[in-house]
């Protein structure tokens, strides 16, 4: 197959083959590196001269500095509109330590936020207040990444009519004008991410073409929940606690409302819901995963569910992952119990395929013992990865 | 890797669910329609158009990088969108594969950018793009025209014109 291809040509090929690429090509490869060192390519051939200008991808992570971004935006090509924008501050202190941050903020984004814009990253500690209305209303934006600790309204006017991803990191509050803001703001959205460092709002998820949504909590409750696709594959909520002293203690979501015929893999790793309502879920859910909560922080007996209440009716768990060894010791009773009320125990034993614990070796040596005899597996496969210990929970 | 018949490609008796490839250099490759025609764009395209039996032709794409880019829709076809299951596991079989198919050489690197921006296969061309780029990170200009072997045609005067020019995003 070497003798297929001329050698000549192949010699001179290699010579300089990136060059040879097509600007379109160049700006791809550009559009996986700061736009400073895409700027400074400039300075290897004529060929590089002008390809920077006319990339329509601008990424801005280290060292904001605002004369820097400023020439940047100046000296690109006007005529080709931004596809996607980037901005990335290190720590709080880059974004603070500008004398007026707010106005090259604001004018960065406002230029970027034009009808094209396919692409948009903030991560931008402390200054959520710089988000200009004109995000909201983006027809092209496909992907929305926010990283701004604080506090974000969202506009019951939002209209975001092609965005498939929403990522909303570290935000202190989320105020949507209504339950299904989000939802209503987004009707294409495949990807749905968030994490917060505090209380989650009471959310209706409502997405015709949703297949993953997200949720962690760092330190507060999650709030009450309903989640309505047929797209729907993947639902992961997790709440952890911060620290011991942390004002909020371990809470239950108000409620999960649960339709998704699609859904394969269900993880909810908080305390439980005080009343659910699951419906349309498939017989055989292909791999759903068990609700537990952190062991260090949470008394399971006191978290119970009032007796024969609004128990989450747990399906039939084909793949189940547990996240500390020490609810192995309190599986028995948290989930048993809760089985002997509500379902037959045999749940475990029948369906599931797949059984996914993270521990230590030692945890293992500990609790290999008659409460974990009692769980007999029709493994497909069965995974140990080991010891990743408290890992898991983290990302 | 590809089912390659040496010379019995457009005669030979269609089997269910294959499609003909002929690379640009004359090669044939015998693949799963399914899996090529979900990651490539313009292989979907030509078998919509009712290539039927006729080998399709890729003319700008080499044998090598067509094999490899077959390698990969196979590959994301079979653990990734729709068909594999939702686990963590077929993540990282699937990152594995691609780290892998990035190690290629240099002139293998360019050609999978150009096979894959022919065929429309989106996420081949991206893995190939990020990989260059980080070949270009933490490089001066000296270095990157040595890593690339870009021919540095500015005059001493132009080059310092340019210098002058992005002085600004220049530490």
């Amino acid at each position: 197959m070497e003798e297929g291809v001329p050698r000549k040509r192949r010699r001179l090929a290699e010579a300089d083959r990136i060059s040879a690429l097509p600007d379109h090509l160049l700006h791809e490869i550009l559009a996986c590196l700061p736009t400073r060192i895409a700027v400074s390519a400039s300075l290897l051939s004529r060929r590089w001269r002008a390809v920077w200008t006319t990339s329509p991808d601008v990424s801005f992570t280290t060292g904001l500095s605002p004369s820097f971004v400023d020439s940047a935006l100046r000296h690109r090509d006007p005529a080709v509109p931004l596809r996607s924008f980037s901005l990335v501050a290190a720590s709080a202190d880059e974004v603070v330590s500008d004398p007026d941050p707010a106005l090259p903020f604001r004018s960065w984004i406002l230029r970027a936020a034009s009808p094209a814009l396919q692409r948009l990253t903030l991560r931008l500690p402390g200054r959520f207040d710089l988000l200009p209305p004109a995000v909201f209303h983006l027809p092209s934006l496909k992907a929305l990444e926010l990283r701004l600790s604080g506090r974000l309204d969202w506009p019951a006017a939002a209209f975001l009519p092609s965005l498939q991803r929403l990522e909303l990191s570290d935000l202190t509050l989320l105020y949507p004008a209504t339950e299904d803001a989000i939802s209503n703001s987004c009707p294409a959205l495949e990807c749905w991410r968030m994490s917060f460092e505090s209380a989650t709002p009471e959310l209706e998820v409502n997405c015709p073409l949703l297949e993953v949504f997200e949720l962690r909590t760092r330190a507060g409750p999650v709030g009450g929940l309903s989640i309505c696709g047929s797209k729907i594959r993947k639902v992961s909520v997790r709440q952890k606690y911060a620290d011991a002293e942390s004002s909020y203690g371990p809470a239950a979501a108000a409620y999960l409302k649960l339709s998704a015929p699609g859904l394969r893999t269900l993880e909810w790793l908080c305390p439980l819901p005080r009343s659910a309502t699951v419906d349309s879920l498939p017989d055989s859910l292909a791999s759903s995963l068990m609700l537990l909560t952190s062991g260090e922080l949470l008394d399971l007996y006191e978290n119970r569910l009032p007796d024969g209440g609004h128990v989450l009716p747990l399906l039939r768990v084909d793949r189940l992952v547990l996240p500390y060894s020490r609810i192995i010791e309190e599986f028995g009773i948290a989930i048993f119990d809760r089985h002997d009320e509500e379902n037959p125990r045999a749940w475990v034993h029948e369906n599931l395929k797949h059984l996914e614990l993270t521990f230590s070796l030692e945890d293992l040596a500990r609790w290999v013992s008659p409460s974990c005899s009692r769980i007999s597996l029709n493994s497909r496969h069965c995974m140990f990865p080991v010891p990743r210990n408290r890992a898991r929970t983290r990302t | 890797m590809a089912t390659t018949g040496a010379s019995d490609g457009a005669s030979a008796a269609k089997k269910e669910g294959l499609v003909t490839l002929m690379s640009g250099d004359g090669e044939i490759f015998e693949v799963e329609a399914a899996a090529v025609a979900a990651l490539s764009v313009t292989i979907r395209h030509a078998i919509e158009e009712g290539f039927g039996d006729r080998p399709i032709p890729l003319p700008i794409v080499g044998a090598r990088a067509l094999a490899l880019a077959v390698e990969y829709c196979r590959k994301h076809h079979s653990l990734g969108g729709g068909a594999g299951e939702d686990s963590a596991a077929y993540d990282d079989e699937l990152r594995a594969f691609d780290h892998n198919l990035a190690k290629v050489d240099r002139d293998t690197l360019f050609d999978l950018i150009e096979a894959a921006n022919y065929l429309e296969i989106e996420g081949l061309l991206n893995l190939m793009c990020r990989t260059v780029a980080e070949m270009m990170k933490g490089k001066s200009v000296e270095e990157l025209r040595r890593t690339f072997d870009v021919s540095n045609d500015y005059t001493p005067e132009e080059e310092e014109e340019v210098r002058r020019e992005v002085s600004w995003a220049l530490d």
